[in-house]
């Protein structure tokens, strides 16, 4: 008998702000605690709020990114419930005239598992905004209470129960991100609790046309825990079915250490969050020439962008991928091939080698000390021959260390590649005859033995002999 | 009788109060319901009335698209709120332990 | 200089513009009937009188050095406890902000503020501006300036027997449902509640979100104008407020005008409204002859959905308020019980915070927007509330203010409404303009033989203040009672 689950993500992206959604606090991650405060975001008596214009702009934003129907007329509603890090026990959040609905994320290639993905859209019921809740900090027998993260604006982004795979979801979260980090709506930092995701996931008998009962797992802390929690419960609900268990609906927590779920409470009946409208705000009407105005701010996508880099750069569709993964390294590309002839050349430079450097030191390109007309500096050098290919990656090293530009570097470090063909010649000469027993064996046919002493040119200039021309040169003298 | 049990199964106090986080004490339990009950019967005549045709009004006035500027104002003094929490740690407001069937 | 009884605050001003008096002898004045009246009638909870006086003396030299912030700079207003004033009480009458001490101005405050205005003390209320008698308070029972076996109406009990009382020349409340308009008239001073969004409400601790309104509490129709002119306006903090047409409204009083021809709306539900007292009918009566006899002209109107008024009040109002209330829960600030359980908190601390009016209010409200309920209830009243807003935007296509009685009785005796709902139908003439968003004022009209005073309610359309203040300007000039001042005084 085959299973066929289904998913459905609720996903919470913290908006990229200067100030909270309803109050001017400034809006920022790990500062200490209660700092960024107010009357309004701690819900003293008397408050009201007002709410942040780039937050809903951004959330149209979001909308439009995803093909979703902006509304005409929307408006906020009160969310009842109670809880400590509830400044007023309501959260104004928006019920059943959200700013987006209908839109769909496109999936397609390769998955996380390492399986090639369904081309498939997966739909999105919906985008709202609302507040963010304080935070709670856990010390055994009590617990503190930090506002800094209450009001801030949050987008909540709810999926169609259209997914039938972790390596799916993976995806969905994947394109999910992109999207909001290219159009700088959030940097979506999991770590920093700046996009958050609750499953809901059910199975059912392949034959069957119901879906099953879904249960909800929380507390997922990355897109790795995503895949691995989805694959644990479905695996334990088929496991289940086929014991002729009965699976109720249910709230469970992901343990990432142990790699299982656990069972956080029954959902005997759903909550009660007796909405209604916000009477303290007013409604908001948008125009077809707003949407209009919004949609000029909306960046170029990703896709997009890769047919452009393939089009006006000639890059590989392999290079265009990898190039896009970031809209930074995206930008970066933009910037640096502008400034030389060849954008393949600064293609290569920035996959094989500035890519590695980033991994390496655990930086991300935004912070990295290599311009992108450094790095077009490097590459011109090395294709004029000034210097050789790998005095560019050495050069490319201290830059990353010093940030100095790289003429200086070459200067600095006399690594101007010797072109010059009669210097050359003189130290071939010097190795030819140093090495006669390799000449011999190189002029019976071995061709490998060339490296070799090409190789002892480049220790006797360390290493700033042109290989090219060292080769050229060598085989001249030697063919003679 | 008969409308009294009816207006019972409408209204249940208990569920109310705890929805509300009320605690009402078991002694001022009767008169509550009973004042409830009164209040309830008169309003039942709202639900009673035909008014499919109608929008319902939330405003006043014809406010719409109030919104402020996304700037960052001067910090309110943080002191002034966590002077008057009840209790505080490390400029965290402190409460009880969340028990794992309190957790949202 | 000697201070009348009830004297009016243009009167004070002109008295301190003429340097006939100083601050700090019109503070020390009213402190000193505050020592006199107040441990009898209760209207004030709280009072700083050092701060007072420092205030008074800043006020003073800022007079002397050709400073001053408005003509008004130095004369004490009586402060509602549900108005936020920066590291002042403001327990709103409740247990559960007891000790509470406000971190913020309102920015009704702060425009009192900058016109050199001082806050005088903190007046009693019903608990949460719940309630129509100020009974439901839970410190004190302020008692009617006129006859101290009576109410002083509420929720605005206090500030009202503040100004009533002479304690001070005028006082700010709120009004959700009459809680100014319905206590101005028990206690013979005028109430005024301004169009929905006039005053801004950041800093009034909410009641019912699209209900409530600040107003003032004054001896004259003009005072309550200068009040106005001083707390109106749009503020950004208040996504609800907007600005009135009107820049000066005492300005506007001080020109000439008549109201021959003016055209006065009576509904006819109201004249046979059941329950209404003989004693409110005849004075009633005669506050039409009076206007008629100024050349008004009286027409009769009709509100076919008055009748649903209390039904719809008592859902909205509710349900927003339980919402609104939901933040006292002792996490943050105000009572918190001592309990080891974090759930009990809540319970607790609402449990024993809470007085019974407030508890009943929330339930009602939690339950009329509890799933199932809420179309059958709260979306039923906000629809009705269309309708009773249309009744009253069709009137006025035929009338250009609207008068009524403020209550259907007298000031009543303390415990004198046996069950709540009682309570809630007298609120019948002054709830349905809270609804409609309009604006209305109580306006004293008579003395009946027991000695207690009367008011009658002027009502015109969204944001005609001018009108309304016309009107009663006129009414009160004319009217043959010239002042009323409490046998207290």
């Amino acid at each position: 008998m085959n299973y066929i689950a289904t998913i459905g993500l609720e996903v919470h992206i913290q908006i990229k702000t200067a100030s909270k959604m309803f109050c001017s606090c400034k809006n920022s991650f790990g500062e200490p605690p209660n700092t960024l405060i107010c009357p309004v975001c701690t819900g003293m008596p008397g408050v009201m709020p007002v709410p942040n214009k780039t937050a809903i702009v951004k959330t149209i934003m979001a909308g439009l990114m995803t093909g979703c129907d902006i509304a005409k007329f929307s408006k906020f509603d009160r969310k009842s419930y109670f809880y400590p890090d509830m400044p007023k026990n309501y959260q104004i959040s928006q019920y059943d005239l959200p700013f987006c609905k209908n839109g769909k994320i496109h999936i397609s290639g390769k998955a996380f598992s390492g399986a090639i993905l369904n081309e498939k859209y997966i739909g999105i019921t919906r985008i709202h905004l609302e507040e963010d809740v304080g935070k709670l900090n856990h010390f055994g027998r009590f617990s503190g209470i930090d506002f800094n993260r209450a009001g801030v604006p949050l987008m909540e982004i709810v999926s169609e129960p259209d997914i039938n795979t972790p390596d799916e979801a993976y995806a969905y979260l994947t394109g999910l991100k992109e999207i909001m980090q290219y159009a700088d709506i959030s940097d979506c930092d999991m770590e920093k609790g700046q996009m958050r995701c609750d499953v809901n996931v059910s199975v059912r008998p392949e034959v069957q046309k119901e879906f099953g009962t879904k249960v909800e797992v929380k507390n997922l802390n990355s897109f790795r825990a995503v895949h691995r929690a989805l694959t644990y419960e479905i695996e334990r609900q088929i496991e289940m079915l086929k014991n002729g268990e009965k699976i109720y609906q249910e709230t469970r927590g992901w343990n990432d250490d142990r790699g299982e779920s656990y069972l956080m409470r029954r959902k005997e009946s759903a909550h009660d969050y007796r909405y209604f409208p916000e009477p303290d705000l007013s409604p908001f009407i948008i125009t077809d020439s707003e949407i209009e105005e919004i949609k000029r701010l909306l960046p170029e996508l990703p896709a997009e962008k890769r047919k452009r880099f393939i089009r006006d750069y000639g890059v590989t569709e392999y290079d265009a991928e990898i190039l896009t993964q970031d809209k930074f390294i995206a930008d970066y590309f933009d910037s640096a091939v502008k400034l030389v002839s060849s954008p393949k050349t600064i293609a290569n430079r920035i996959i094989s080698d500035l890519l590695k450097e980033l991994n390496d030191r655990k930086i991300s390109i935004t912070e990295c000390k290599v311009k992108p007309e450094y790095l077009a500096e490097i590459v011109k050098s090395v294709s004029s021959g000034k210097i050789t290919n790998t005095a560019g990656k050495d050069i490319l090293s201290e830059v990353f260390n010093t940030g100095k530009e790289p003429n200086k570097i070459i200067d600095e470090k006399g690594l101007i590649q010797i072109s010059d063909e009669s210097s050359i010649a003189k130290i071939a000469d010097e190795v030819i005859s140093e090495f006669p027993s390799q000449v011999s064996e190189f002029r019976s046919g071995k061709e490998k033995v060339l490296q070799f002493l090409i190789g002892q040119v480049m220790k006797k200039t360390k290493g700033k002999a042109n290989p090219q021309i060292t080769a050229k040169i060598l085989r001249e003298k030697l063919s003679s | 009788m008969e409308k009294n049990m009816k207006e019972n199964k409408i209204f249940n106090i208990d569920d109310i109060a705890a929805l509300a986080k009320l605690k009402i004490a078991e002694s001022d339990k009767k008169k509550l319901m009973n004042d409830m009950m009164e209040i309830v019967g008169y309003i039942e005549e709202l639900s009673k009335l035909k008014l499919s045709n109608i929008e319902p009004m939330h405003h006043s006035s014809n406010i719409q698209n109030i919104s402020r500027e996304d700037i960052v104002k001067a910090p309110f003094p943080r002191e002034k709120i966590l002077s008057i929490a009840p209790d505080t740690f490390d400029e965290l407001i402190k409460v009880p332990a969340i028990l794992p069937d309190e957790e949202q | 200089m000697k201070i009348e009884p009830n004297i009016t605050i243009a009167k004070i001003a002109k008295n301190l513009g003429e340097g006939k008096i100083s601050s700090v002898e019109i503070c020390n004045h009213y402190l000193e009937n505050f020592t006199k009246k107040n441990s009898v009638f209760n209207a004030i909870l709280s009072i700083n009188k050092e701060k007072i006086l420092k205030s008074a003396e800043e006020s003073d030299k800022r007079r002397k050095e050709g400073k001053v912030l408005s003509s008004y700079d130095g004369i004490p207003i009586a402060i509602k406890d549900n108005l936020c004033v920066e590291d002042e009480p403001c327990t709103c009458a409740s247990k559960i902000l007891e000790g509470f001490i406000s971190p913020y101005d309102a920015t009704v405050i702060k425009k009192i503020k900058a016109a050199g205005m001082i806050p005088f003390g903190r007046t009693n209320m019903d608990e949460f501006a719940m309630g129509s008698s100020c009974e439901n308070s839970a410190y004190v029972k302020t008692r009617n300036p006129w006859d101290k076996d009576r109410v002083p109406g509420g929720s605005s009990g206090g500030s009202a027997a503040s100004v009533a009382l002479s304690i001070a020349p005028a006082a700010l409340g709120s009004d959700t449902g009459g809680s100014i308009r319905q206590p101005a008239a028990f206690c013979g001073v005028v109430g005024l509640k301004p169009s929905y969004g006039i005053v801004s409400r950041y800093g009034l601790v909410a009641f019912a979100s699209s209900l409530d309104q600040i107003g003032p509490f004054t001896n004259s129709v003009l005072d309550s104008a200068i009040v106005l002119d001083i707390i109106k306006g749009k503020d950004p903090m208040d996504c609800t407020s907007i600005d009135s047409k009107i820049a000066n409204f005492a300005e506007l009083l001080s020109q000439p005008y008549s109201i021959d021809g003016l055209r006065i709306g009576i509904p006819s539900e109201c004249i046979n409204c059941e329950g209404l007292d003989n004693v409110i009918k005849e004075n009633f009566n005669e506050s039409i002859n009076l206007l008629k006899g100024l050349g008004a002209k009286i027409i009769e109107i009709s509100f076919p959905h008055w009748k649903y008024s209390v039904s719809v009040y008592y859902v909205i109002a509710t349900a927003e308020a339980s919402a609104n209330l939901a933040r006292f829960d002792g996490i943050r600030y105000g009572l918190r019980a001592k309990t080891e359980k974090l759930s009990e908190i809540y319970l607790e601390s609402r449990g024993l915070g809470f007085g019974e009016e407030v508890k009943r209010r929330i339930l009602l409200g939690t339950f009329v927007l509890s799933s199932g309920y809420y179309d059958a209830y709260y979306r039923s009243a906000q629809k009705v509330r269309t309708l009773i807003r249309k009744d009253y935007d069709e009137a006025f296509k035929i009338c250009d203010v609207i008068l009524t009685p403020v209550t259907p009785t007298p000031p009543f005796t303390f415990n004198s409404k046996s069950t709540p709902l009682q309570m809630y139908l007298s609120d019948i003439f002054t709830i349905s303009v809270n609804l409609a968003g309009n604006c209305a004022i109580s306006v004293p009209s008579g003395i009946t033989s027991d000695n207690l005073p009367l008011g009658v309610q002027f009502t015109a359309g969204f944001m005609r203040e001018d009108i309304l203040l016309k009107t009663s300007h006129i009414f009160e000039l004319h009217r043959s009672i010239k002042s009323f001042i409490p046998p207290e005084n």
